[in-house]
């Protein structure tokens, strides 16, 4: 397989794996369209609670966690929201309050260490350029010195041996 | 100072000045514009086909199906409620620009918690299942999902020109009140939307 051709190859995988990707996360977000369950549930919205859990939420997304666990938390806010029965959607919005104040404590003190750790590598990141542009600037040097270091000679042909 | 070393230290200050930006603004989120988007798609769940037989004037008891869809473009999690109201003529609809909704009784409410950029669609099947005749102004019994409700405030002359009027309405977690439309940026959006009917058939 010459350059060319391989080139070509790994284009055509990137895009496809890109694609595939696309369609994917397109896929994950439009589960919420068919069979919801529109029930009216005994959870008042306008309840301190029920705010209160769902700000508790907001915060926790807020804080960085994966939305694999934001989903999991929103999911179960929807089912306390169509649960018919008070005391059990009471019971849920405990839990994932509870939930929520956990995940969102790892979550903060993780962004807090990842934002760290960007700003960190900085300066090295800048140490390691530097040294990769320096040694580029002495080869090239080194070139030109070498080009200027030449000496003009005579080129016997073999016409005049 | 040698000459190498002046470059090496100009190279390493620019180097990090770039990389500090760049670190920057991958720890910092990019804004970008937050809405809601709200849609009603007929029986074919399309935009087409919203009254059978493509005739507006609805039938006692003749189902009509709908489709009613919100996408949340917030940026993060948000509850949204759809809240159903019918109206005629003359009473007032929402105003979006002051982000007032209709003083209008509410006939049936949805409500979700929805994810960023998540979509949620639920059909809004609904029938007239009595009407009431006072004077010349009619007053409709509506079947909504099965919920049947007697609309007493909101009649219309010889049955003509109701709307059912649909209303996006959020929880704004700064205020922790439920409003009409949503707040971004400080400014308040609304959107809302209509269907007209005729309950003459």
């Amino acid at each position: 397989m010459n350059p060319t051709q391989r080139r070509f190859v790994i284009n055509y995988l990137v895009t496809g794996v890109f694609l595939i990707s696309l369609v994917w996360t397109n896929l994950a977000h439009m589960s919420a369209l068919t069979g919801q369950n529109i029930a009216l549930g005994s959870v008042n919205i306008e309840d301190q609670k029920f705010k209160d859990t769902f700000a508790m939420v907001r915060e926790t997304e807020a804080a960085g966690v994966d939305s694999a666990q934001i989903k999991d938390l929103v999911d179960k806010l929807n089912l306390a929201l169509n649960q018919t029965d008070e005391t059990e959607a009471t019971t849920i919005l405990d839990q994932i309050k509870a939930e929520a104040s956990q995940l969102r404590d790892t979550a903060s003190l993780r962004t807090f260490y990842n934002k760290i750790f960007v700003f960190a590598m900085v300066p090295v990141a800048a140490l390691i350029a530097t040294v990769c542009i320096h040694y580029v600037v002495k080869r090239r040097q080194n070139k030109v010195e070498q080009i200027m270091k030449m000496k003009i000679r005579e080129k016997r042909s073999d016409q005049n041996v | 100072m040698s000459e190498d070393k002046k470059r090496a230290l100009v190279v390493f200050v620019s180097a990090f000045m770039i990389f500090a930006m760049l670190a920057y603004m991958a720890v910092t989120p990019w804004p970008k514009e937050k809405f809601f988007q709200l849609y009603v798609l007929g029986e074919t769940r399309m935009a087409e086909r919203y009254y059978p037989n493509n005739n507006t004037n609805i039938p006692i008891d003749t189902p009509v199906k709908w489709y009613i869809g919100t996408t949340n473009f917030m940026g993060s999690t948000q509850l949204a409620i759809i809240r159903a109201k019918l109206g005629n003529q003359t009473l007032t609809p929402p105003n979006e620009t002051a982000a007032t909704s209709a003083p209008l009784p509410i006939l049936i409410e949805f409500r979700r918690v929805l994810l960023d950029n998540e979509t949620w669609e639920f059909p809004f099947i609904w029938k007239i299942s009595n009407t009431t005749d006072v004077g010349n102004l009619k007053y409709l019994t509506l079947n909504i999902n099965d919920v049947e409700t007697h609309i007493e405030d909101v009649g219309a002359k010889d049955g003509y020109n109701y709307r059912l009027i649909f209303e996006l309405w959020t929880l704004d977690t700064e205020s922790n009140d439920i409003i009409f439309g949503w707040k971004a940026s400080n400014e308040r959006r609304a959107t809302w939307l209509q269907l007209w009917f005729n309950a003459t058939g």
